[in-house]
């Protein structure tokens, strides 16, 4: 009657086939905004600082898509420009994390014990500071670089980052094979080289997506309190910022870069959680 | 002639499980119980016994949509067609049913007295102390030792027989008629599961409880069962007094049953028959006889014809084409007739 | 964890632990400015005697470790020192202000719990019906919209739009509560409803897991009700995991209430905190930090207790 009883639906297994609607999607949302990122600024007439004076606060219309703002400055462009400084510090963010926690999480998965006990102990301590407050004072103190900013978020991505690591060499490790290659006397490096790196690897770079919505995030957070990237490199949190005082008057300032920042972080989420579904890992893990 | 406390009459249910697929689970199935009797009904797992006992007592799993046909009478009223409000009223007064395994079956976080004194509570509001007190008698009543304090503790305090006697006091709180036993004892130790089923003896017959005891466990109905009904790919395949099928099965299908049984009387065989094969698929309809393809007597009406309900003794029926009738259990089919 | 003393000495090792690293990571930080904290606080003028009488005040004349020590013993009798901008005591400041945030906090766990509880109690009673898949799709798009986002969002519509609240400022509870509910209302919705997706997922996971569990179709066997039965019985056994993520949520409140105490212009620990930063504010920025991790501490200590009373097998330990 084991069958019969099976409560939870299970999602219909449908090997092989296209990736649904919102995958598509998302990765082509993605795409239009990176490419928007990293192309339109090669355009000629693309300047993000350029005020229309003819033109503040105009609303989103034919000659700007998305209105302008207070210095009739185009907010698409803006937004677009934001982009770069928003993606920037991610990927900053995500190479710390991937890296820090990619060292930690093997060690801490490999050689347990003490190892992974002092390992716990360090993140859990990470994870027990308001992170915000520490970037910000690290900002205050040093500066808002994108470097500092990119590095610190990072940081605190890092604890994450270990877990998730951690987790895939100790199941490894249950399942014997690496034991069985540790016993035929495979050197260490070569058995991470060859049997738990290409495991751990789709599980790091899956929550690669999670950080980087963290850091898309938090970076809006910071420019939203004055200490993200300052203009003229503003992110979109510091755009957003920016169109808090005329929400009255010219909402879209404000909610146009919000929808977009939306729109990414959802797209995100969307990949990393498709990636991690039940129905994906079976061919994941094999 | 008195009413059974139970009377089941071509039962049919269908299943719809999650998955969207329609699972055709018990076939006509036909069976009563009286006052103070004890039914066994034995099967494989997979056989229907479980779906059996739960479209009796009208809760299936919380996922899964049951449709039935035929009568389900409890003391002559139908609980087919009874309103909702009316099944909801019986459970645990009308019907109540032990658990298979005592350790799951006990809620962990909520305490021995709220759960044995819950189909009492569901109905009305009832204080504390009164809880309390009526716990601790049911428990006193299942030989829980210091009942009042085992009241206030939890499940995770207890052994796994001292649970399965909470689970009784719970399942005899509301006072029903009828106690659906799903393998009562097959998560217990050996030694426990006398005195368990001890248990249930007594109280069935002190407070004439019809009792369903169903168990894959053909052995454990000796003596403790009145009548059997075996049950194979969701029907009653043969149905009679105890001692008459077990000592005299028409059923090829309860013949391996009981040939698999360990027995301390008669030869002493070194290795105990499987059954062969496996239990049909419940998503395909059959044709036929569903234990042929797993039948050493079978012949080729038995793929194509349904058998019909045939006497096999004083109050004993089996449907098969072809019974062993009046033979002793392990006999050679080869000296039967074989071709319709 | 043999003996449940042990456990607790090693947790409060641990905490200690914390609590001094903490501690000695924030009278480090001066240090970490670059230039003289000294000059920029006190202007090029100021004489080398106020410079000493600073940099003592701050301990930047001793070694980090000695600094962090003579903080804590003085802490330990309630004084945290002096604000540079002001002169206040913090100790005054702090007392205002944790209040101020405290209320904001629970109200928005209130919040989350509020939209959650009964959001997974229905979608896990029908999973795959039509109140779960709403919920499950809403709860994944309101995970893509940042906390700041949504506190522009409900300006713009509750106080810009429709003019039903105050957009930004704070009347303590005890000056007129009901203003004081008018102005938490918007902070709150913006710090819990994020939360709440959260909350809903996770209530909802468990809760299926212990729906599935055989004690729910047992309770079901004998006459309970599908209210009865969620509240009563399958609740308290799933909320483990909801009490463990509140319980860090008070770890990262903090950041969240900088945000969200901003951008109401909620007098609270959080803007004490991002003015303290602005301007420097050393003694102020340490206390800060070493209260605000006082505070996870004592929010551990406190999930650890609450699940024992969740679950008696913890208490027993049998788990």
């Amino acid at each position: 009657m084991a069958t019969v009883e099976t409560t939870a639906a299970r999602p219909a297994r449908t090997a092989r086939r296209r990736p649904p609607a919102g995958v598509l999607a998302a990765v082509t949302w993605l795409a239009v905004v990176l490419l928007a990122a990293l192309l339109l600024p090669l355009l000629p007439g693309f300047d993000p600082l350029h005020g229309d004076f003819s033109a503040p606060s105009a609303p989103p219309g034919p000659g700007h898509w998305l209105g302008t703002d207070a210095g009739g400055r185009d907010v698409l462009q803006r937004t677009v420009a934001g982009a770069r400084a928003s993606f920037a510090v991610a990927g900053l963010t995500v190479a710390v994390g991937l890296l820090g926690g990619g060292v930690l999480g093997l060690a801490a998965g490999w050689f347990r014990g003490p190892v992974d006990k002092a390992i716990g102990f360090a993140t859990d301590l990470l994870m027990s500071v308001p992170t915000l407050i520490l970037v910000m004072i690290a900002v205050s103190l040093r500066g808002p670089s994108l470097t500092v900013i990119g590095a610190l978020i990072g940081l605190f991505t890092v604890p994450a980052f270990t877990r998730v690591v951690r987790a895939v060499v100790l199941a490894l490790g249950e399942r014997g094979f690496v034991q069985a290659a540790r016993m035929i006397g495979t050197a260490p490096l070569r058995i991470l080289r060859r049997e738990v790196v290409p495991h751990v690897a789709p599980a790091a770079l899956t929550f690669a997506f999670t950080a980087t919505t963290v850091a898309i995030v938090a970076e809006g957070s910071l420019s939203f309190l004055g200490f993200g990237l300052r203009p003229p490199q503003p992110s979109w949190g510091g755009i957003i910022a920016e169109g808090r005082t005329t929400l009255g008057s010219a909402p879209w300032i404000s909610l146009a870069p919000a929808a977009v920042l939306c729109l990414t972080v959802l797209a995100l989420n969307y990949l990393g959680e498709h990636l991690r579904s039940p129905s994906r890992k079976a061919t994941v893990n094999r | 002639m008195t009413t059974p406390v139970l009377d089941v009459r071509s039962l049919n249910t269908a299943i719809h499980a999650p998955d969207g697929r329609r699972l055709h689970i018990l076939h006509d199935v036909d069976l009563h119980i009286d006052a103070g009797e004890c039914l066994g009904v034995v099967g494989e797992s997979g056989s229907g016994k479980s779906v059996l006992a739960r479209t009796v007592l009208g809760v299936h799993a919380r996922t899964v949509r049951a449709e039935s046909t035929g009568q389900v009478l409890l003391n002559g009223e139908d609980l087919l067609t009874a309103a909702p409000a009316r099944r909801a009223e019986l459970l645990g007064t009308g019907i109540a049913m032990v658990h298979q395994d005592p350790m799951t079956s006990l809620n962990p976080v909520v305490r021995i007295a709220d759960q044995v004194t819950e189909s009492l509570t569901n109905r009305r509001r009832m204080p504390r102390r009164e809880r309390l007190r009526t716990a601790a008698a049911l428990l006193a009543a299942v030989d829980v030792p210091d009942p009042a304090r085992r009241a206030r503790g939890y499940p995770h305090e207890l052994s796994g027989g001292l649970r399965q006697r909470v689970g009784i006091a719970a399942a005899l709180a509301g006072d029903p008629v009828l106690l659906l036993a799903d393998e009562p004892t097959t998560a217990l130790d050996v030694t426990v599961q006398r005195t368990v089923l001890d248990l249930l003896d007594r109280h069935r017959a002190t407070r004439g409880l019809a009792t369903l005891l169903i168990t894959h466990d053909i052995g454990l109905l000796y003596g403790r069962a009145r009548r059997i009904a075996v049950m194979y790919g969701g029907r009653v395949v043969e149905t009679g007094p105890t001692e008459e099928v077990t000592e005299r099965p028409a059923h090829p299908y309860t013949a391996a049953l009981l040939r698999s049984v360990p027995r301390v009387t008669g030869p002493l065989r070194r290795e105990l028959p499987a059954i062969p094969g496996s239990p049909p698929d419940l998503s395909r309809p059959v044709e036929g006889c569903p234990f042929a393809p797993r039948c050493d007597r079978a012949g080729s009406v038995c793929a194509t014809v349904a058998p019909p309900v045939r006497a096999a003794g004083p109050a004993h029926t089996a449907s098969c084409h072809f019974p062993l009738t009046a033979e002793a259990a392990p006999a050679s089919p080869t000296s039967l007739e074989r071709t319709p | 964890m043999t003996s449940p003393f042990l456990g607790f000495a090693a947790r409060a090792g641990r905490a200690a632990a914390v609590l001094l690293l903490v501690a000695v990571t924030a009278l480090a930080l001066p240090h970490l400015m670059p230039g003289s904290p000294a000059v920029a606080a006190l202007g090029v003028t100021a004489t080398p005697e106020q410079i000493t009488a600073f940099e003592a005040g701050l301990g930047l004349d001793r070694n980090v470790l000695a600094a962090t020590f003579d903080w804590i013993g003085a802490a330990l009798h309630g004084d945290l020192g002096h604000s540079l901008a002001n002169g206040a005591a913090v100790t005054t400041e702090l007392a205002n202000r944790i209040p101020v945030t405290l209320e904001l906090f629970v109200a928005a766990q209130l919040v989350a719990l509020a939209v959650a509880v009964p959001v997974a109690l229905v979608s896990a009673w029908r999973p795959g019906g039509v109140v779960d898949r709403i919920a499950t799709a809403g709860a994944f798009l309101w995970l893509a919209v940042p906390g700041f986002v949504l506190g522009l969002l409900l300006i713009w519509l509750t106080a810009v739009q429709l003019r039903l609240l105050p957009a930004t400022g704070w009347v303590p509870f005890t000056e007129d509560p009901v203003e004081n509910l008018r102005h938490l209302l918007l902070p709150a919705l913006t710090l819990g409803l994020p939360e709440a997706a959260v909350f809903t997922r996770t209530l909802r996971g468990q809760l299926l897991d212990t729906l599935d569990q055989t004690h729910v179709a047992a309770a079901r066997s004998r006459g309970m009700g599908a209210a009865r039965l969620l509240l009563r019985r399958a609740l308290r056994p799933s909320s483990l995991p909801l009490v463990t993520l509140i319980g860090i949520g008070i770890g990262t409140s903090l950041g969240g209430s900088v945000l969200v105490e901003s951008l109401f212009a909620v007098p609270g620990v959080g803007t004490l905190a991002s003015g303290a930063i602005n301007g420097r504010d050393f003694p102020v920025i340490q206390a800060v930090m070493v209260v605000s991790a006082v505070g996870v501490v004592l929010a551990t200590l406190a999930v650890d207790l609450l699940y024992r009373t969740l679950d008696p097998r913890i208490a027993h330990g049998h788990r």
